[in-house]
């Protein structure tokens, strides 16, 4: 039922083929799955960890944790949404248990801080978003770079649409504002 | 910016601004440029934001993970293997268990027929009650909470104060309890419904545990129905009514002659079987007494209220003398038969309150009281039996 609801975004004709072939027991499904998310599970985790190393690790043990529970994949399943609670609880376990409070440091000082404009820009949006805290940071990375729909990002962090809603726009807004300034600046 | 077009901007930020409403920002930030700027920023956010994030050096692992995936496969195979082997092992032992669990109860059980309505069931329950204490109190989870007649267990899951909806309830009662109702538990504390999740499903407390455990509140999802206890070898209880009455039926087993105040005036609060200090029987058993305590019925302050205790043993094996049960033995108030029991009455320790003494075919009912009068007490009296 949670993987079952409509969404926007996503290839799913791709989920579909092998959603298709894994509910068939097609055993090479699995490594079209692979092939289609792995970037994109290893480019969330690596976004919310920030090292590359440990990204890696946690996309196998991510991918692991799929192939293990394939059985629960049935007809008109929406692997998306499942793939990425995954991999977000998989992450989350290794923030948890390695207490990672603040595993990205923000860069102080901006290298090359005679550049401005576009470089500057980014400078702001990537050191905004490692300050989030890990939640919000991958409802920042869902929405934006996956482009799930709210109600299924309130489902892969377990926690209600609105909570969601309100913590994307507030954080977004912030956001915004530090690039407004520096806009002011230039 | 507060020149009446910041909610303007936050509805164009969350693409909620209506079409009119949008074009009358656009002119209007033709002349501003804040707002101008703050557009500009909204308009290429989304893509400054991927531009930001995608440049991630990454190459390509598929044959790593699918092979990593699938042996795991392979050890899921071989750790059920060794499951399996593991669980056959303990079903058999399993089985012995029960095996020997059954036999020995049937031992007691036909050891008890003959004893019933005999002279020495006192010391066979006190000895039955050892055998069965701990495991009477044994419930489905050791950390709950029970909402609604069910069962709510902790989960691993924590969550911030952030996702706190608001008090639903508090922890009435704890510790060790036969008939678990609402709002028992085995920790006094406070507990809350979660947002967006119904409290049907999950609820959650603060967290408990140790400074290892991220601060936050522990969730607790529901599990199943609260169950009926077994009933059949509980031989103490206290403070549940329930309780309290299939120990005396469980006792009665024993002891077709076993006493109680057959009145509404008062609510038996505690019952159990005391083993006798140093004292055995004939047969080297340990002997013992049964003990149960009344109050005035509707009491809440039951540290001030009224009471009364009573003690049955055997005449031939006397417990020691102590606490509710001290007298001045040498100085009879009254003497008195009623339902075929003959009483005597003391006075306490402190001579204030009234004491009793009943015998009857070898059994001894003891009877001492607190803040009730004389009269009260044997009024209660003509309803033991």
């Amino acid at each position: 039922l949670l993987y079952n609801i409509e969404g926007t975004g996503g290839d799913l004709m791709d989920d579909t083929i092998i959603v298709d072939g894994l509910t068939r027991g097609d055993t090479n499904s699995f490594d079209d799955l692979v092939s289609v998310y792995e970037k994109r599970i290893y480019s969330f985790i690596y976004n919310m960890v920030h090292d590359k190393q440990t990204a890696e690790d946690l996309t196998q043990e991510a991918f692991i944790k799929v192939y293990k529970n394939l059985r629960r994949i049935n007809d008109n399943f929406l692997l998306r949404p499942w793939l990425f609670k995954i991999a977000y609880n998989t992450t989350l376990n290794y923030i948890k248990k390695n207490r990672l409070k603040n595993i990205c440091s923000i860069d102080e000082n901006i290298p090359g801080s005679d550049y401005i404009g576009q470089y500057e820009i980014r400078h702001v949006i990537l050191n905004g978003i490692k300050s989030l805290k890990p939640d919000c940071r991958a409802i920042f990375l869902l929405k934006i770079v996956e482009d799930l729909s709210f109600e299924q990002i309130a489902i892969i962090l377990g926690m209600s649409t609105g909570a969601v809603k309100m913590k994307f726009y507030r954080n977004k807004k912030d956001l915004i504002d530090r690039l407004t300034e520096s806009l002011r600046e230039e | 910016m507060d020149h009446g077009y910041s909610k303007y901007i936050d509805d164009y930020m969350k693409g909620e601004l209506k079409e009119e409403l949008k074009e009358e920002l656009l002119e209007h930030a033709k002349g501003c440029s804040e707002c101008s700027r703050r557009i500009k920023v909204i308009d290429g956010f989304d893509r400054e934001v991927l531009n930001s994030i995608n440049e991630l050096p990454y190459t390509s692992r598929k044959d790593e993970i699918v092979f990593a995936a699938r042996s795991s496969k392979g050890k899921i195979w071989i750790e059920s293997l060794v499951c399996n082997w593991r669980r056959y092992v303990y079903a058999a032992a399993a089985v012995v268990l029960i095996l020997v669990f059954a036999l020995s109860y049937k031992t007691v059980r036909n050891m008890q027929e003959p004893l019933s309505g005999t002279k020495d069931p006192i010391s066979m329950v006190v000895g039955i009650q050892d055998k069965y204490y701990n495991s009477v109190f044994k419930h489905k989870y050791s950390c709950f909470i029970i909402r609604n007649g069910y069962y709510y267990a902790y989960t691993d899951q924590i969550v911030g104060e952030d996702k706190i909806d608001k008090l639903i309830g508090r922890v009435s009662r704890t510790g060790h309890i036969l008939f678990l109702k609402d709002g028992d538990s085995d920790y006094d504390t406070d507990y809350y419904s979660i947002i967006g999740v119904s409290a049907d499903s999950a609820i959650a407390v603060k967290e408990r545990y140790s400074k290892s455990v991220p601060a936050g509140y522990a969730v607790l999802t529901r599990r199943e129905p609260v169950e009926i206890p077994d009933t059949e070898h509980i031989f103490s209880a206290q403070g549940e009514p329930e309780a309290c009455a299939a120990v005396i039926n469980n006792l009665k087993n024993y002891m077709p002659y076993i006493y109680t105040f057959n009145t509404d005036d008062l609510d038996l609060y505690l019952v159990f079987t005391e083993k006798n200090t140093n004292r055995v029987n004939k047969d080297g058993d340990a002997t013992g007494y049964i003990l149960m305590n009344y109050v005035l019925k509707d009491t809440a302050d039951k540290d001030n209220g009224k009471w009364i205790y009573l003690r049955i043993y055997e005449e031939e094996y006397p417990p020691d003398i102590t606490g509710s049960f001290d007298h001045i033995p040498d100085k009879i108030v009254s003497s008195f038969k009623l339902n075929g029991i003959s009483w005597q009455e003391y006075r306490g320790n402190e001579g204030k309150y009234p004491y009793f003494i009943g015998k009857k075919d070898g059994i001894v009912y003891e009877v001492g009281s607190l803040r009730f009068t004389s009269e009260e007490v044997k009024k209660y009296l003509d309803h033991f039996n």
